[in-house]
């Protein structure tokens, strides 16, 4: 082909343009088309499989932690999916689509569940612990609550760490401030919107290390703090925020102060009923 | 009881196996405040979970009768409601289960219950006065004689409830419209197997005016030396 000077030269330059194009955009179309039916058969397959699974999915948090990988590699979000199904849960009939497909599952259903009885435990539990609690001793209450308050180890209905922090997600609508924190490389969760400040945290690291006793002569060791500080400390951890409990009888009296004798973290002390 | 005969030197945390608590006889002097400071890094702090565990009497005792500050009264208020409803109902519990019927705050003989000897912590007077307040209020104790706070009966059956599980004794045994002493109700041979066996008359009596007040007794003034009766109706 001759690469011709002339005006016509213009002409079927945009005439190739036009037909490269338009290749394109029909090879790409058969091409699109074809993965979405690929993608809708694989989701039709998933959706088949998880009704298959639906109990495994329900009581087996590794399962579950797998299955839910896999659908947000597939860009489906339970989270998304099932509020929005149960906004519109009328015509959920679309199952291929986001609405609908957990709430077939009944995931909705358990998360909702969850989120409800978290909340539940928080407030039954804030006056003693300030609204701090390890997400271990939270699992262990919401599956002794499920139990109908008998601790049993063979429970059907395991709640995992991925479970409560997928059912934060759900609550951070409320603004209600349920949040996951790590202290000392403990996964607690803070049950009211109050932050804790840094001497506060520091506090509950040290006492992480002690099983709960915050002693003021052994803070003063770790922290070198002034006796002010500490008072401070203590005294915002035991008024302000009702983390800690105080021991009157520790017969360890460092210095007087409003805080008379030791002080508990009580989130931080193990309990074992 | 005085704080400073409570000595310890270093605090472990009791398990149910093994508490090892390492005393001083005597703290009172600085002296020793001061060797305990000195020997404060080497008191090692085993942090085992706390427990329940069962009594000498066979009581059970939840987890947090083994945490030290359970002892004394909360200066958090939130804090402090909480702990005065644990220990409402681990009182009544304690109570039912050992047939106490009375409490006597400054007596000698202290219940065990109010004092964790593994962890050296008492609950001392003034708390145990406070804690039966409020009991008091909740209808589960009540001073007797009334305005004083020394002496309270512990209700973990209100009056109410023994007067029903009178009464319906007495239907079942037939004693309805004859007339019973007092003694002959809680002591008398037909009452050793009841739960109101040996209820204390103060108790028995406020019983007896619910049934009164319920149109099904009828109290009668004691003669002589056979004392106080009742009749059912």
């Amino acid at each position: 082909m001759r690469k011709g000077p002339g005006l016509s030269a213009l002409s079927r330059h945009s005439a190739y343009n036009s037909s490269y194009s338009t290749l394109s955009t029909s090879i790409s179309k058969t091409q699109l088309e074809s993965l979405q039916t690929s993608l809708e058969s694989f989701r039709d397959i998933l959706i088949e499989f998880s009704i298959k699974h639906k109990k495994d999915i329900k009581n087996d948090p590794a399962f579950r932690f797998q299955f839910q990988k896999m659908c947000s590699a597939l860009n489906i979000d339970p989270l998304i999916a099932s509020s929005s199904s149960s906004s519109s849960s009328s015509n959920s009939r679309s199952i291929g689509g986001k609405d609908g497909f957990w709430g077939l599952l009944g995931i909705d259903e358990f998360e909702y569940e969850l989120a409800v009885q978290l909340v539940d435990i928080s407030i039954s539990t804030r006056n003693s612990n300030g609204g701090l609690i390890k997400i271990k001793d939270l699992i262990k209450r919401i599956e002794n609550l499920r139990n109908g308050g008998k601790s049993n180890s063979n429970l059907t209905n395991k709640i995992s760490e991925q479970d409560i922090i997928r059912s934060l997600k759900l609550l951070e609508p409320l603004k209600s401030g349920y949040k996951l924190n790590i202290i000392g490389g403990i996964k607690y969760i803070r049950t009211i919107p109050n932050e804790l400040n840094t001497d506060q945290s520091i506090l509950l690291n040290i006492a992480i290390t002690t099983g709960g006793k915050l002693n003021k002569r052994e803070i003063k060791l770790q922290t070198n703090w002034s006796d002010d500080r500490i008072e401070l400390g203590l005294n915002d951890c035991v008024m302000e925020q009702g983390l800690g409990w105080v021991d009157e009888q520790s017969n360890d009296i460092y210095y007087g102060g409003e805080i008379k004798g030791d002080v508990w973290i009580i989130a931080a002390t193990t309990f074992e009923e | 009881m005085s704080i400073n005969q409570i000595s310890s030197t270093s605090f472990t945390v009791p398990s149910n196996q093994e508490i090892s608590i390492s005393t001083n006889t005597n703290i009172n002097d600085k002296q020793i405040n001061q060797n305990e400071f000195t020997n404060s890094n080497s008191n090692s702090i085993t942090t085992t979970p706390l427990r329940s565990i069962k009594g000498k009497n066979g009581f059970e005792y939840p987890a947090i009768w083994n945490f030290p500050p359970f002892f004394t009264l909360q200066p958090n208020t939130s804090t402090l409601l909480h702990q005065i409803e644990i220990w409402r109902k681990l009182i009544i519990k304690y109570s039912k289960y050992q047939r106490i019927f009375e409490i006597i705050i400054d007596s000698n003989e202290l219940e065990e219950i109010f004092e964790n000897k593994k962890i050296k912590r008492k609950l001392l007077n003034p708390s145990l006065k406070r804690i039966l307040q409020e009991m008091s209020k909740n209808g589960e104790a009540a001073p007797d004689p009334p305005k004083q706070d020394n002496r309270y009966l512990i209700y973990w059956k209100k009056p109410d409830e023994w007067a029903d599980l009178i009464y319906n004794w007495i239907i079942d045994n037939g004693l309805n419209s004859s007339i019973m002493t007092f003694y002959e109700i809680t002591d008398g041979d037909l009452s050793h197997t009841t739960e109101f066996y040996e209820l204390p008359i103060p108790i028995l009596r406020k019983a007896l005016e619910n049934l009164v007040k319920r149109g099904k007794a009828q109290l009668l003034e004691g003669k002589g030396e056979i004392g106080e009766g009742v009749r059912f109706l």
